[in-house]
C-alpha cells in the first residue's frame, strides 16, 4: 500500500483544483524557505498541520504513518547540524571534531520545522488529490498536452496490474526455491533480482498491446481532443492561491531583497 | 455486386529484422455483413494478419510488406491508422491491456474524443455503445471496479463508440470463465445480425463460434491453407483440421465425422448440439447403444493428499478470498477447479502450497501442515505450474531451466544431466537445450515450465490454468504428460475455464464461486446437480448435452457420455 495514497473526502481541500493545489503547494515552500527563524517556521508547521487535521480531516494516524519515514530523516538531518556546526560563537559543547553551538541547535530545529512543512505539504496533496483529475487539470487546466497526460493516466492504470503482477511471480520464483521470504537479505535481493527480467518481458508487451490499441483509437489523431468534463476553477480557489502569492511575494521582497532574514549561515 | 469491405490481395509481411515472412501470399475478401472466424495454430500469424487490417501494421511496427489491404475501399498504406479506427476496430485478448482510462465513461469516449466529435454527440456514442453492449447501468463505474467479462463488453463498447464497418475480435475469450464466452459470442452475433458489422474472429475455443460464422479462414504458416462455409470444411476436412493442423471443431462435428466412420452420415452436418440431436433422431434406428462399464476402482480406499478443515483466507484488504472450505482429495484424483474468475480458485491452490497462511481454518498437504510448513518444504512434495509459463522461468538455457529445479536436492551433476535429458525427451524439447526460455515458442514455454515442475516427480501436481492461450496440440500434449504422471500414482490438481478439458481429464469436479466451495463431486454428480449449483460461470459438456437431448427424445440406453471418445466407444451401428 503506497502511503500517499489518496483519501477521498469533500473538504475545500479536496474540492480545490489539482494544478492550483499544485502552485499553492509551491508558493507555501517558497515563503518557508526565505526565513531560517525557529518561529517562523514552526508557525507554518502549525497551519499547515491544521490544515491537515482540521479542514482536510484526515485522520491524525493516517497523517502520522505518512510522514514517519521523514520524521526520522529530519531528526537524521538535525543531529548531523548540531553535531557540527563551524559558525557561531555560543558553544555548547566540543569535543574532538564535534561542536555543537546555538546557533546550530536553532539552525537545526528550524530545518527539521521546514522539512516537516515540505513534506506535509506533498501528503496533503497526494492524500486529498485524486490522481484521475489530477491528470485532467493538469491537461485542462495546466495545458499539458494531453498525450503526455495519458501517459501518467495509463501509469496510474497499470501500476496495480503490476504490482499484482510481481506477487505471482514472485509466488512461482518462492515454489522454485529463488529466495524464501522473510529469510536473510541476502535471499531476498535474489528473489526482488529475478523478478526483474519477467516483470519487464511483460511489461513491455502489456505497453505494446496498450499502444497499440489505443492508436488503434485514433489516439494522437490530432494535438487536441474533445473535452469531457470542463473543469472550473472556483473562485474560492483562486482568491486562496492569490493570497498565498501574496504573503510568498511579500516574505521575499522583505527577507531577501531587504535582507531582514535570520541567516545561520554566515 | 458489392465490393468487398476487407480485400487484402498478394500479401507478404516480415517484420521488422525478420527473414522468413509471418505471412505469405494472403488473398481474401470479405462481404460486407459477414461473419468470419479465422482460425490457425499458434503462431501461424493470424494476429499479425489483424494487424495488417487496421493499418497498425505497417504504419506503427514497420517491416517490409508486399501486396495491398484495402478496407472499405481504402489502401491501408495510403491512410492513417486514426482513418482506418472509424472503418476497422480491434478487440484484444488481454481485457487489462487494452483499456487505458480510469472509468467505464471516459473508456469508451476515448476514440470519439480523440476524433474531436463535440461533445453532444460523444456522450450520445457512450450512451448508445454502452447499449449495444449491454452495459449501460456500469457507465459511471471505474474500471478496476468491474469484472473480466464487462471489461471486455467496455472495450467492445470503446470499439462501437468508432461506428466501424469491421471488428476484429483476437481471442476476445481466451481470459473469461466458460459462460462469460458464451455471453461475447452471442454479443457478437448480435452485432453482426442486428447492426450489420461485419466480424471477424480469431479464435481457439471454436464450439459455441462456428455455427454463428458464414465463413472459416483456416491459416498455417503464415498462408491460408482452406477458405470456406464452415459446415463444409468440417465434413471435408475436419480430420485434418484435427490430426494435421491439431486444431479444435466443434465437439459434434468430431462426433458426426466419428459416426461416419461408423457408416452413419449426419445430415445437415452437425455444427451445434440441436442439428446434431435431429441428426442422431433419423437414423436412431440404426444405433445401438453398450452398456457403459464402470471402473471398480472407487472400491478401495485411498490415502487422502490434501485435506482442509474450515479453511479461510483473508487478503490484507478485507478481501474474503477463501471461505470455510473443508475437503479432501485422495491419491490418483484429477480434481478439476472451475468458477469465475476471482471465486478464489488460486487463493486455494496458493494456500495448499504454503504461498499464504491460513487466516483459519487448517489443512494437510502430502502429509505437512500448512500452517506450519515453508513454501520450500511443501514445493518439495508439490509441483505448481503456473498460468503464463514466464512467470516462473528464472534461468538462461532450456536445460538450466530444468535443472534449477533439482538445485535443493543436491544431487552428482551426473545424474541431474540424465534426468535433465529424460524430461526434455519426454517434452519434446531435446533439441532446444540451450536456447533462452524466452526465445521459445508459445507450446514450448508452456511445455519447459511443465518440465521444471515434472522432473522434481512430485507426488502431486497443481496447474493453474495451463491451457489459456494454447491451441489444442499443444493442451493435448500437456494433459498427455500429466496423465503419464498420473499413471506413475500423482494427484492432479487443474485450475481452468475449459469444461471440455475437466470432462475429459478429470474424475473429479471443484466448483468455487465466491470463496466457498459450492460443489465437490464426480463428473456424473457435477450434471445431475448442474442447475442448482451455485456459480453463473459454468456450461456443460456439448457431447453431455446432446445424450441428455436424445434421451429425452426417448431414443432408449443413450449412455452417460461427456467426451466425443466416450460417446463413440459405446455406440454401435447396426
Amino acid at each position: 500500500m503506497p502511503r500517499y495514497s489518496y483519501m477521498k473526502g469533500d473538504s475545500p481541500l479536496h474540492l480545490m483544483d489539482p494544478t492550483w493545489k499544485f502552485l499553492w503547494n509551491f508558493l507555501v515552500v517558497l515563503a518557508v524557505i526565505v526565513n531560517f527563524d525557529i518561529l517562523y517556521a514552526a508557525l507554518w508547521y502549525v497551519y499547515i498541520f491544521v490544515l491537515i487535521i482540521v479542514v482536510a480531516r484526515i485522520p491524525f494516524k493516517s497523517y502520522a504513518r505518512a510522514v514517519s519515514f521523514f520524521v526520522g530523516i529530519a531528526l537524521f538531518i538535525f543531529l548531523w547540524v548540531v553535531m557540527y556546526y563551524p559558525e557561531g560563537s555560543q558553544v555548547i559543547f566540543e569535543w574532538g571534531p564535534i561542536r555543537t553551538t546555538m546557533e546550530g541547535v536553532l539552525h537545526g530545529v528550524s530545518l527539521v520545522f521546514r522539512v516537516m512543512v515540505i513534506v506535509s505539504l506533498s501528503v496533503l496533496f497526494g492524500m486529498t488529490t485524486d490522481p484521475g483529475r489530477m491528470v485532467e487539470s493538469m491537461i485542462q487546466v495546466g495545458r499539458v498536452p494531453y498525450r503526455i497526460g495519458y501517459t501518467a493516466y495509463a501509469s496510474l492504470r497499470f501500476i496495480p496490474i503490476y504490482e499484482n503482477e510481481a506477487q505471482v511471480i514472485t509466488n512461482a520464483h518462492l515454489i522454485r526455491g529463488v529466495g524464501e521470504a522473510g529469510k536473510s537479505f541476502r535471499s531476498k535481493l535474489k528473489l526482488y533480482w529475478s523478478l526483474l527480467v519477467p516483470l519487464l518481458v511483460s511489461g513491455i508487451r502489456r505497453a505494446q498491446v496498450a499502444a497499440i490499441a489505443m492508436d488503434s483509437r485514433a489516439f494522437g489523431a490530432y494535438p487536441r481532443r474533445t473535452i469531457m468534463r470542463e473543469i472550473k476553477v472556483s473562485r474560492a480557489t483562486k482568491a486562496f492561491v492569490l493570497l498565498h502569492l501574496a504573503i510568498a511575494a511579500a516574505a521575499f521582497y522583505y527577507y531577501i531583497i531587504l535582507g531582514h532574514g535570520i541567516q545561520f549561515l554566515g | 455486386m458489392t465490393q468487398p469491405i476487407v480485400k487484402v490481395s498478394n500479401l507478404t509481411y516480415y517484420y521488422p529484422e525478420e527473414k522468413e515472412p509471418v505471412l505469405r501470399d494472403i488473398d481474401l475478401e470479405i462481404e460486407p455483413g459477414e461473419f468470419v472466424l479465422l482460425v490457425g495454430p499458434s503462431g501461424c500469424g493470424k494476429s499479425t494478419l489483424g494487424l495488417c487490417l487496421n493499418g497498425i501494421i505497417p504504419n506503427v511496427l514497420g517491416g517490409a510488406i508486399k501486396g495491398r489491404v484495402l478496407i472499405d475501399g481504402v489502401d491501408t498504406r495510403k491512410s492513417t491508422v486514426y482513418e482506418l479506427g472509424t472503418k476497422i476496430g480491434i478487440v484484444f485478448q488481454d481485457p487489462d491491456s487494452q483499456l487505458c482510462n480510469l472509468s467505464v465513461e471516459d473508456e469508451v469516449a476515448f476514440g470519439p474524443a480523440n476524433l474531436m466529435m463535440d461533445r453532444q454527440e460523444v456522450m450520445s456514442r457512450i450512451d448508445k455503445s454502452l447499449k449495444d453492449v449491454g452495459e449501460s447501468e456500469i457507465k459511471s463505474k471505474l474500471i478496476f471496479e468491474i469484472s473480466g467479462g464487462q471489461k471486455q463488453r467496455v472495450a467492445i463498447a470503446s470499439i462501437l463508440a468508432m461506428e466501424p464497418k469491421v471488428v476484429l475480435f483476437d481471442e476476445p475469450t481466451a481470459n473469461l470463465d466458460p459462460l462469460g464466452a458464451v455471453q461475447i459470442f452471442a454479443l457478437m452475433k448480435a452485432l453482426n445480425r442486428e447492426k450489420g458489422i461485419t466480424i471477424i474472429v480469431i479464435e481457439h475455443n471454436v464450439d459455441s463460434v462456428m455455427s454463428h460464422a458464414d465463413r472459416l479462414v483456416l491459416m498455417e504458416d503464415g498462408a491460408i491453407k482452406f477458405n470456406g462455409p464452415p459446415r463444409k470444411l468440417m465434413q471435408e476436412r475436419g480430420r485434418f483440421i484435427i490430426d494435421t493442423l491439431g486444431l479444435r471443431i466443434p465437439q459434434v462435428s468430431e462426433l458426426a465425422l466419428g459416426m461416419k466412420d461408423k457408416g452413419i452420415e449426419l445430415s445437415p452436418f452437425p455444427l451445434t448440439v440441436e442439428e446434431a440431436v435431429e441428426g442422431f433422431d433419423r437414423h436412431k434406428g440404426r444405433l445401438e447403444f453398450l452398456p457403459q462399464v464402470r471402473d471398480s476402482a472407487e472400491a478401495e480406499p485411498r490415502k487422502a493428499m490434501v485435506h482442509t478443515d474450515r479453511l479461510s483466507f483473508v487478503y490484507p484488504d478485507g478481501t474474503h478470498a477463501v471461505k470455510d472450505v473443508s475437503l479432501t482429495i485422495t491419491e490418483g484424483d484429477v480434481v478439476g477447479i472451475v468458477g469465475k474468475n476471482g471465486s478464489g480458485k488460486t487463493t486455494l491452490t496458493s494456500l495448499l502450497v504454503g504461498l499464504h497462511k491460513p487466516s483459519s481454518g487448517q489443512a494437510t498437504v502430502c502429509g505437512l501442515d500448512i500452517g506450519r510448513a515453508t513454501t520450500r518444504e511443501i514445493s518439495g512434495e508439490v509441483g505448481y505450474v503456473f498460468q503464463y509459463p514466464e512467470h516462473q522461468f528464472v534461468e538462461t538455457s532450456v536445460s538450466k531451466e530444468v535443472a534449477f529445479s533439482l538445485k535443493a536436492q543436491k544431487l552428482p551433476a551426473k545424474e541431474v544431466g540424465e534426468k535433465v535429458d529424460r524430461v526434455l525427451r519426454l517434452l519434446g524439447l531435446e533439441k532446444l537445450t540451450e536456447k533462452h526460455p524466452y526465445r521459445l515458442s508459445m507450446g514450448q514455454k508452456r511445455r519447459l515450465s511443465v518440465a521444471a515442475m515434472l522432473i522434481l516427480s512430485t507426488d502431486m501436481m497443481i496447474l493453474d490454468e495451463p491451457t489459456t492461450g494454447q491451441d489444442r496440440r499443444n493442451i493435448e500434449n500437456i494433459m498427455e504428460i500429466m496423465l503419464e504422471a498420473k499413471g506413475r500414482g500423482t494427484t492432479i490438481v487443474l485450475i481452468t475455464h475449459d469444461m471440455n478439458l475437466v470432462f475429459k481429464y478429470c474424475n473429479r469436479i471443484m466448483v468455487m464461486n465466491e470463496g466457498e466451495l459450492v460443489f465437490f463431486g464426480s463428473k456424473a454428480e457435477f450434471c445431475r446437480d448442474f442447475s442448482t449449483i451455485r456459480s453463473s460461470a459454468l456450461v456443460l459438456p456439448e457431447v453431455f448435452k446432446l445424450t441428455r437431448l436424445l434421451a429425452e427424445r426417448g431414443i432408449p440406453h443413450v449412455p452417460q457420455a461427456y467426451t466425443v471418445e466416450e460417446f463413440m466407444q459405446s455406440t454401435r451401428v447396426r
